[in-house]
Order: C-alpha cells, then sequence, then structure tokens
C-alpha cells in the first residue's frame, strides 16, 4: 500500500492543487452559507429522515471549505477516500496499472468538476463515500460469511444502516453494486442469497420507511440524492453527477470481471489474477502493442489520459454562469468591487442578478454614471433591482442592495426572506444582527450574535458583533452604524416601486449619493426623461466634479427628446466635447440610413454601444418587450 | 473476590469523595450573605400560576456566580435542591411531586450563587402558585421562519405540555414543501380537526372520527377557498372566511409587515354534505372576517370592517366587534349586533374567543388591521359578556400579542407575544380565575433554558388540544397527496340577495 500510495501521490497532489486554484471552496461556502451549530437540537432534525446523517456529516466538510487551503484538502481527501474504496474493490493485483488509475481517480476529477459551480451539495459526495464503504463491508463480510444466509444477514444490516445513513440514492447505487460485485462474477447460491437479501431490505427500507416511519415525500423516500434543504431546491444533477453516481456499480463489476492486460500493472505477469486464458477478451493489435510498453510509460499515458479527462470535464465550466454569480457575489461580499466588474465584464450573457452587482459595484466605486451600460442593461429596471420576484436567488442580493442605500427595514425584511432559506446562514444572520443594532433592538441584534457564536466557524464575527452590544454606546457611535442609521427612513410603507424607495431615501437624507445615483438610473432606465431632467439638476450638491458621461448623454438625448426642461439644463451643464461630437455622429449615421433604426441597428449598435442612446433606441426593454419571469421550482 | 472487594472499595471511596467535593462546592453555609431582592431568571418564571400538570420550568439564572444552589420547596416540607450551573434542568420525577404537593397552593425557588471569591449569596425566594385546574395536555402550533414572502420549511406541530416532546402532526418537506396553516380543533378534540395546504397540492385537510378527507373549499360562488376556520361546537360545521388578501412591507417598526384584506366574506362548512352556506348578513360589501362559535354553538362572532375605497384604506382598516345568531343546521341567520364599534373606540379588534362558560370574550385590539401578530400594538382585551364591557388585560406587553386560544376547561388560555425579543412569537400561558382574573403569563417551557434565545422560529396559531392526535404524521401526509374532494354552493342560498365581496367577485368577468 505504501508503494501505492507513493505511485499515485501525483494524482492526489494534482486533484489538491487543481481544487486549491480553481475551486475556491470559500466562494462554495459562501453560496451555501453552511452553519453547523454544536447541540443536539440542531442534529436532531438531521435524525428525522432517512439520509438525513449524510448531510449532517456533510456539514463541517463544507465549513472546512471556508478557507481555499482546507477547501482543496477537503475534496483531496474525498477524491482520495473514493480511489482507496475503488481500490478495495478491484482485484489486487489491478491496483496500480493505468486503467485502475484512470477508474479508480475518476470521481475525483468529477468532484472537481461539479465543485466547481458552487451550488454542489457536499452531502452527495458524502453519500456515495457511505455507500462504497457499505459495499468494501458487504464485500470483506462476505468472503468471511460461507452460509447464504449469513450473507443475507450482513446484506440486509448493510442495506437498512445505509438506507437510513444516506438515503435512497445512494442505497440504489450500492444495490446496483452489490448486483454487479456478486452476480459479474461466477455466481453461486450466496452470491444469490446476498443480492437478492439487498434487493428485499432497500425496497422494504425505502417502503416502509416512508409507509411507517419517515415523514418524507415519496420521491425523497425512494431517492434522495441532493439534499432537500430549501437552498438546494433548485439543484439539478447534470452529467458529471450521474457519472459520479454510476461510478461505484462500475468499479464494482470491474472488479469481479477480467480485464485487458494492457490496462493491468502486471499485465502477463498477472496471470494468477485472471481468469482462464479462454475468458479474456481477444486484444486488438493497438492493445496488444501496448502490452509490451514499459509499466512506467503505461502509467505515464494513463496520467495523460486522466489529466486529458480532467480537463475536458473541468474546463467548460470555468465559465459557467452560476460559478460567475457566485464569485462575484462573494467578492461583493467581500467589498472587492473591482473582482466583481471584471467578474461582470467577462460574463458572455446577460443575468440579472450579475447585472444588479454590476450596478453596485459601480455605485461603490463611483462609475455608474460612466459604466452603466458597458454591460447591457437589457432588463432595465429589473437589473438594477432584483427583488422583482422574492425568490431563494434574489433575497440575499436584494438585502445587500438595500443595505448599500441605506434602507435597513428593507434590508431586513429580504434578510428574513433569505433566511427562511438558510435559516442559519452566517451572513444572513450577520445582516440580522447588524440591522438591528442600526435600529437599536439590542435584545434581537443579542439573539442572532448568539445563534451565531454557536457556530465553531463563525466565533470571531459574532465576538466583533457581541463586543457592540456590551457596550451599546459603541454601537450608538460606530461610524458605519451611524451612517446606516442616518441614511434609513423610519416609519411608512415600503414603497413597492424602486424610484418611490430611492424618492424616499433622499428625502430622508439628501446627501444620500446612492440612493441619487440609483435614482437617476432609475430614471434613465425606465425612460423618464423629465423626472431626470430635474433631478440632474442637483448634480453639484453630490459632490460630482463633472457630470458623468452617461448623465450628459441622457440630457442630450433629453434635449433632442423635446423633453421640458431639458434646454435650460443643457445649457447649464458642463457638456463634454467629445460627448457632443460622439452625438453628432450619432445622428449623422442615423441620417445617413434616412433615419430608418432597423437599418441603422448593426452600425449604430457597434460604434455607440454602451451609449445611453443606444439603451434607448435598442436596448431597453420598453423597446424589446423583454420581460423578467419566474418560474415555480418543485 | 478479593479483587473485587478492593473495586468496590475503590468506587466508595470516589463517590464519598465526589459527595464531600459537592457538598464543599455545592452548598452555601448557614451564614450566606442575604441579597435583599429576588433573583433574575430567564425565562421569567416568577410570580406565575401553574398548571399542576405542566412540564418542568427550566430556567436560567441571569446573577453573578460561578456555582448555584436551587432549592424547590413546596408544603409540607415537599421539594428538592439542584446544585451546578446557572442553567437549571428540572428532573420530571421530582417536578411532579412537587406540583402534586403544591396543587391550590404554592412553592418557592430559592437561588443561591457561590461568587469568585468563594463567598455565597442567597436571594429571596421566588414564589410561584400552582393552579388546582389542569391544563389541557397538548399544545398544537406552526413553526414557521420569520420570512413574510418566502416559505421553504414549516410545520404543524403538537408538543405535549406534561413533558418536553413534541411531534410533527406534519411538516411541509413531506408534502414538496406546500405551506400549511390555518390548523383548528373541534371542541379541543384531538380526533376532530382541520389544517390548510396551500400553493402545492391545496386543499383542506378535515379529519373527524368518522373520516379523513381533503376538500376544496372554493367554490364558482365564493371568492376564495375557506381560510381563517372557526369549528361550530357541534363538530360537524366550520365557519370560514373567505378573503383576497395582500401584503405589504413597512419601515414602521412596531407593523413591519401589513396583511389586509380588499375584500371578505364569512361561509359555512357542513363536513357531512360538504356543502357550503352563507347569507346576505355576512357577505356585505364590508369586510367580515375571523369567525368564532359562542359555546353553546347560538352565536356566530366576527370582525368587520368598511369596504376600502383605495389602498390607504384596505391597509388601514379598523374592524368592529360584531356577533350574529346562527344556527348552522337549520340554516338560519337573525340579524349581526355589533359589541364593539371600531369607530366610536378609534381601535381595530381581530380574533374574538369567547369561554368555554360563555362569559367572557377576549379578543386582540390595535391600532389598525385584522392581522396583529406583526403589530406591536395589539393587546388583548376581554369583554364580560354579561355586562358587555370590555377592557384590555393586565398581562399585555409592549410588544404584539395575538393569536389567543382558551383551554377545554376555560381556566387557562395560551395566547401568542412577541414580547421576548420583538420578532418571533412564542406562546404564553395565563391562568384565568372564576373572577376573570388573568394571572401573570409565561412562556411555554422547554428542556434547553437556553431555547428562546436561539430559536428562530416562530410559534404560530397555538392551540390547546385535550390529547394527542391519532392519526400518525404518515397517514395525515398520504392524506395531503389525495385528490380533493369538491365543495359545493347552498342551492339556497339566494345569490342575488348577496351583496358581499363574494357577490361582486361573482359578477366580475374573470
Amino acid at each position: 500500500m505504501p508503494r501505492l500510495l507513493l505511485r499515485w501521490s501525483p494524482v492526489w497532489l494534482g486533484t489538491f492543487a487543481l481544487a486549491a486554484t480553481w475551486t475556491r471552496t470559500s466562494v462554495h461556502c459562501h453560496v451555501q452559507q453552511t452553519a453547523l451549530l454544536l447541540g443536539g437540537d440542531f442534529l436532531l432534525p438531521y435524525l428525522r429522515y432517512p439520509g438525513g446523517l449524510a448531510e449532517y456529516i456533510a456539514l463541517p466538510l463544507g465549513l472546512l471549505g471556508s478557507n481555499d487551503w482546507a477547501g482543496a484538502g477537503v475534496v483531496a481527501a474525498m477524491g482520495a477516500c473514493f480511489a482507496g474504496i475503488g481500490a478495495g474493490l478491484l482485484d489486487p493485483s489491478e491496483r496500480a496499472g493505468a486503467g485502475a488509475l484512470i477508474l479508480l481517480h475518476a470521481p475525483a476529477v468529477l468532484l472537481l468538476a461539479l465543485i466547481l459551480d458552487y451550488l454542489f451539495p457536499l452531502a452527495i459526495a458524502v453519500r456515495l463515500l457511505l455507500a462504497g464503504t457499505a459495499l468494501l463491508l458487504y464485500r470483506c463480510r462476505g468472503r468471511r460469511l460461507a452460509r447464504p444466509a449469513g450473507t443475507a444477514l450482513a446484506a440486509v444490516a448493510l442495506a437498512v444502516a445505509l438506507y437510513y445513513a444516506a438515503g435512497g440514492a445512494a442505497a440504489w447505487m450500492w444495490l446496483a453494486a452489490v448486483w454487479a460485485s456478486d452476480l459479474g462474477s461466477p455466481r453461486s447460491l450466496r452470491s444469490w442469497a446476498g443480492a437478492l437479501a439487498a434487493l428485499a431490505a432497500v425496497g422494504a427500507a425505502v417502503l416502509g420507511g416512508h409507509r411507517w416511519l419517515f415523514l418524507t415525500d415519496w420521491r425523497d423516500a425512494a431517492w434522495l440524492l441532493a439534499p432537500r434543504l430549501p437552498h438546494f431546491l433548485t439543484y439539478r444533477p447534470g452529467g458529471a453527477m450521474w457519472l459520479l453516481c454510476g461510478w461505484l456499480p462500475l468499479v464494482a463489476l470491474a472488479g469481479r470481471r477480467p480485464w485487458p492486460a494492457a490496462l493491468t500493472a502486471g499485465g502477463a505477469r498477472a496471470v494468477g489474477a485472471l481468469p482462464p486464458a479462454d475468458r479474456v477478451p481477444r486484444l486488438t493489435a493497438a492493445v496488444a502493442r501496448a502490452r509490451r510498453w514499459p509499466a512506467g510509460l503505461r502509467l505515464a499515458v494513463g496520467y495523460v489520459l486522466l489529466a486529458a479527462a480532467a480537463a475536458g470535464l473541468v474546463l467548460p465550466r470555468l465559465d459557467s454562469l452560476p460559478r460567475r454569480r457566485a464569485q462575484a457575489d462573494y467578492h461583493a461580499a467581500r467589498g472587492e468591487w473591482d473582482r466583481v466588474i471584471a467578474q461582470v465584464r467577462g460574463a458572455k450573457e446577460f443575468d440579472p442578478i450579475l447585472s444588479a452587482l454590476w450596478c453596485r459595484a459601480l455605485a461603490h466605486t463611483g462609475r455608474l454614471g460612466e459604466d452603466l451600460l458597458v454591460y447591457p442593461q437589457l432588463l432595465g429596471i429589473d437589473g438594477v433591482f432584483p427583488d422583482k420576484f422574492a425568490t431563494g436567488r434574489t433575497a440575499m442580493p436584494s438585502s445587500d442592495l438595500y443595505y448599500d442605500l441605506g434602507y435597513i427595514s428593507a434590508a431586513e425584511r429580504w434578510a428574513c426572506e433569505a433566511q427562511t432559506l438558510q435559516p442559519l446562514g452566517p451572513r444572513i444572520l450577520e445582516r440580522l444582527a447588524t440591522a438591528a443594532l442600526i435600529k437599536g433592538d439590542w435584545r434581537l441584534a443579542s439573539k442572532y450574535v448568539h445563534v451565531l457564536a454557536r457556530n465553531p466557524w463563525c466565533r470571531t464575527r459574532a465576538a466583533a458583533l457581541a463586543a457592540l452590544l456590551s457596550d451599546t454606546t459603541l454601537a450608538q457611535s460606530h461610524s458605519v452604524l451611524a451612517a446606516k442609521r442616518r441614511q434609513m427612513p423610519t416609519g411608512g410603507i415600503i414603497p413597492g416601486e424602486p424610484h418611490e424607495s430611492l424618492e424616499l431615501l433622499l428625502r430622508h437624507d439628501p446627501t444620500n449619493r446612492m440612493a441619487y445615483e440609483y435614482l437617476l438610473t432609475c430614471y434613465l432606465l425606465t425612460h423618464e426623461l423629465g423626472s431626470f431632467v430635474s433631478r440632474l439638476a442637483d448634480w453639484r450638491q453630490h459632490g460630482y466634479a463633472e457630470v458623468p458621461v452617461l448623465y450628459q448623454e441622457a440630457a442630450i438625448a433629453a434635449h433632442a427628446l423635446q423633453v421640458p426642461g431639458a434646454g435650460p439644463l443643457l445649457a447649464s451643464l458642463p457638456l463634454a466635447p467629445a460627448v457632443m461630437e460622439r452625438f453628432a455622429q450619432f445622428t449623422a449615421t442615423l441620417a445617413r440610413h434616412d433615419g430608418n433604426l432597423a437599418n441603422a441597428r448593426r452600425e449604430l449598435m457597434s460604434r455607440f454601444a454602451g451609449t445611453y442612446w443606444v439603451y434607448l433606441t435598442y436596448q431597453s426593454p420598453l423597446v424589446t418587450k423583454v420581460q423578467l419571469l419566474a418560474r415555480e421550482v418543485l | 473476590m478479593a479483587r473485587k472487594g478492593r473495586w468496590s472499595l475503590v468506587v466508595r471511596l470516589a463517590a464519598a469523595s465526589c459527595g464531600l467535593v459537592l457538598a464543599a462546592c455545592g452548598r452555601p453555609p448557614a451564614d450566606a450573605v442575604r441579597v435583599g431582592r429576588q433573583p433574575r431568571i430567564e425565562p421569567d418564571y416568577s410570580g406565575i400560576t401553574v398548571p399542576p400538570n405542566l412540564a418542568p420550568l427550566n430556567f436560567r439564572i441571569v446573577e453573578r456566580g460561578s456555582a448555584f444552589r436551587v432549592r424547590l420547596r413546596g408544603p409540607g416540607g415537599a421539594g428538592f435542591e439542584l446544585t451546578g450551573s446557572r442553567a437549571v434542568r428540572i428532573p420530571l420525577a421530582q417536578w411532579r411531586r412537587l406540583l402534586a404537593a403544591s396543587r391550590g397552593g404554592s412553592f418557592a425557588v430559592e437561588i443561591s450563587a457561590r461568587l469568585a471569591d468563594g463567598s455565597w449569596e442567597t436571594y429571596e425566594p421566588l414564589v410561584n402558585e400552582v393552579a388546582a385546574d389542569p391544563i389541557d395536555s397538548h399544545l398544537t402550533y406552526r413553526l414557521i421562519n420569520a420570512g413574510y414572502v418566502l416559505w421553504e420549511k414549516l410545520g404543524i406541530y403538537q408538543r405535549d405540555l406534561e413533558s418536553f416532546a413534541e411531534r410533527p402532526l406534519l411538516e411541509n418537506r413531506a408534502v414538496r414543501f406546500a405551506c400549511l396553516n390555518c390548523h383548528a380543533f373541534a371542541n379541543h378534540d384531538p380526533s376532530r380537526f382541520m389544517l390548510h395546504l396551500r400553493s402545492r397540492l391545496p386543499g383542506t385537510l378535515i379529519v373527524t372520527p368518522q373520516r379523513a378527507e381533503k376538500v376544496n373549499t372554493k367554490t364558482s360562488q365564493t371568492m376564495s377557498a375557506g381560510v381563517y376556520p372557526a369549528w361550530h361546537p357541534n363538530g360537524r360545521h366550520i365557519a370560514y372566511s373567505v378573503n383576497l388578501i395582500t401584503q405589504t412591507f413597512s419601515a414602521e417598526e412596531r407593523c413591519p409587515i401589513e396583511v389586509c384584506d380588499s375584500a371578505s366574506d364569512l361561509i359555512v362548512y357542513d363536513t357531512a354534505t360538504r356543502q357550503v352556506t352563507t347569507s346576505p348578513q355576512v357577505s356585505t360589501p364590508a369586510r367580515e372576517n375571523l369567525p368564532a362559535w359562542s359555546p353553546d354553538g347560538r352565536w356566530l362572532y366576527y370582525i368587520s370592517a368598511p369596504r376600502p375605497q383605495d389602498r390607504h384604506e384596505t391597509i388601514e382598516a379598523a374592524y368592529s366587534l360584531v356577533r350574529i345568531p346562527c344556527d348552522p343546521e337549520a340554516g338560519t341567520w337573525g340579524q349581526a349586533d355589533t359589541l364593539l364599534s371600531a369607530g366610536a373606540t378609534g381601535r381595530s379588534y381581530s380574533f374574538p374567543r369567547v369561554s368555554p362558560d360563555g362569559r367572557w370574550l377576549v379578543f386582540c385590539a390595535a391600532d389598525h388591521g385584522y392581522f396583529t401578530i406583526h403589530n406591536a400594538t395589539s393587546d388583548l382585551w376581554v369583554m364580560d359578556l354579561e355586562t358587555r364591557t370590555a377592557a384590555p388585560l393586565p398581562i399585555n406587553s409592549d410588544r404584539a400579542e395575538s393569536y389567543h386560544s382558551w383551554s377545554s376547561s376555560g381556566r387557562w388560555l395560551v395566547f401568542s407575544s412577541k414580547r421576548l425579543d420583538g420578532r418571533y412569537a412564542r406562546p404564553f400561558f395565563t391562568h384565568v380565575d372564576a373572577a376573570g382574573r388573568f394571572s401573570k403569563p409565561f412562556v411555554l417551557p422547554q428542556r434547553d433554558p437556553d431555547f428562546y434565545d436561539t430559536c428562530l422560529l416562530n410559534y404560530n396559531v397555538p392551540e390547546l388540544v385535550q390529547g394527542s392526535v391519532h392519526l400518525r404524521s404518515t397517514q395525515i401526509r398520504d392524506l395531503a397527496y389525495t385528490a380533493p374532494e369538491a365543495a359545493r354552493f347552498d342551492p339556497g342560498v339566494p345569490l342575488d340577495a348577496l351583496s358581499g365581496a363574494t357577490y361582486l367577485r361573482r359578477q366580475q368577468p374573470r
């Protein structure tokens, strides 16, 4: 085994390095808002349904991922566990071969690929590892138990225990592996007894458990793969997931079937472990030639094939939208606005959450009036305010936005919505505690801090908040909290329309620059140029050295459209000559196409991309009639 | 044998030395300093009246000290003492003996604290009364997060009040994450209850000893399915409101969420015939809502607000307290009688509940609206139905007091209150004596004294029930998956005589 470990160490080190470099498990942890509270009251609900135990075990593994290096260690260790289970299932003589190398490390590669979109529930991997462990136990015990009844009993005990600990999907995978293992080899009464008993036990556990024991949905009782926790409801297993699930039966079957010699370590030398020669399939000429390669070369080829498979699976996922959304949100939570902007710029398609993050990042970096339309605002105001629909995906981004704007009641309300999905999410608890501190509700704040402190990974954060609670004069004088307190409106209905909320914020604190910029943005995106013109007149009061380009473009457009008040405003604005020149070019281009917007579309959109004129003419949802729709996820 | 004897001696010596250590650490000396006040404990279980069949009142001592001794003393030398940390968990058997000995009398809780320098302080004892009247053995409630639009994980649970055992009646993860709400029991009978499922697998589960079924109470003549329920004492009829509900959010700290109706009426559902009926008296343009029957079944109490003309009036509705004679078996309705007019008093009334002896009417009074659980101005009021005089109860706090339910004996009242932290509703109990005096309320005891510090779930709609629901949770779940039976509208109702929202709704093209 030490030799084996040494030989495969490049794979594990590679997995570790890739995991540390690419997967950024801290983002995974941030998205999933994993929480683990010490105490029986937290554990008990997990024990009430089949598969809950695996979900509980996955919690600390997910939390370790809050540190990228520790998370990489978790991913690598899980991959190694899969490899170890596989090695235990394969015949000893085949453990070091190139084929085994690929087969046994496929789960590590798949794990890497899956975890890259940050939504993958680690509980799935834990379930499959438990199934693999149960299979190893079954195989080990099975060898020692000579009587068919003993094998059958072992199968029943393992099936029931596995169903309870890991859920239906893991039990079925285990069952498939038992059948592949027992019936893949020469059949005997003992193997039939084990396989049939396993089938009966899994079936009985699923049916009986659902009928009498577990208060679960039928689908969960029969097939629980992704945790049925609220924030995983939108998670849909893909191809890589099914490959991971199918790996266990495959490796169980592979452990019992003869292998092409080229794929084994010893090749012809391992004759003792192979079945009779007449059962070995005929090798192709290429494989026959490969048989003559040195063992080291065969292993090297195995590494190359494994790396190619990894690249094929992993690289396409690096640019997926959920991954980009998660990363942008992660950076936003850390105040790394330039990274947020970089993430959104790199997106190949429009996404309302990314769009909302884009606007926030620009507002924080003072570029909202310059670059708003560089990321095309295809949904108009729905791409700035994510709260048109209350969903798990929009709740916390909405809370973040309102918190930044200073509308604490709205931020708190959306944090409460988010809390329904991730009840103990540290970030959500922190937001709720902070909101209560801003409002001076010490009792409520202390409750959230208390819960946060029960999570061993959040004690530092909890201690920082607790310090404010222990001396409430600190909370009163805290600069950030005081600023928010000054901004937040109190009393009155929270308006349903964004511009009403922003007007309210500005009435409450006219110096709230972010609210001012968002209000202008709101008017621009909804084509309310009259309101924009009247609000832009205050631009000097908000600390601008010069009028942002986008506002200049909009003022020119308002004038061109003969919006009342635009003329005097335009006369008072220090317009940049370049902007005037560009507008002249825009109108000239349009005139060249005889004012036909459809004909001029391609040229205008390419030459004047990112300008307000293009938005107003072509991109606005008021022109395209694009709408944001929501659908229910079951 | 000698070896065994040696081990036995070692064990005895160890036990004896542990006892000595405990005695030295855990008992205050006779000259312990007397603190001239009562200790602070959380939850506040001091000066209260306790049912003789309640689970132990575990608490946490909020006083300085590194070790504590708690002596519980009843009449006639009954009692026991506990030593240890500030979290006090009372053994169930000893607690039951204490309550049995103190029934109809009182018991004292004496707390001593050992300070850092090794000295002891003893506080004035807390004295609690033990009522002679037992409370119904079970409490049913919904546990739900504080989200207001989204919901994902919630359930309806039943707690054995005589212990800490809690079991789910139905959790929504078993029914495709449907919204579960408005459970109601007939006459506190665990074999006769109903609950709604909304959004997914929608319908109303109605369980009686005769049958268990799922019903769609929406008919073509009513604006919605039945919403807020009230079982008639005959156990056969259920009065419901039918509502068009909207929700808005507020930056007002005292009422962050406004749940209001643009329209509502009352209906009565017959569980035997699956027939829905109503009357022009309770289907008017005004908003009739939140029905409740008198214990003799002759009166239907409800609230009513004028038809709103705009959004402001929808939200700022002021509901009056009304009752109407009704005999659902004969299908007869009398004339509505206004008990408390919102216009005259400037308050908005909701959740009328008549005591089992028919004497007291407890209801909520707030500055506006009817959905008072989010409204900190909501207080509990009581009306003496013999004299028709109403007054706020002395048990209110500056936070929301809302949904309440009488015990079957009429000696206990459970109600939702947000007094602990302002956001999460907790069930509080109060004893009501024959003269209508309400004792200091106390929160539902939990095994973990810190429970309410970390629980982030609301206790909704606490209902006292006389026993455990007979159906298994899995049976209730299976019932939820059945296809709902359709209710039919009473053909005897003169539709053209209806003038309420139900009628108006019917007139509008869909």
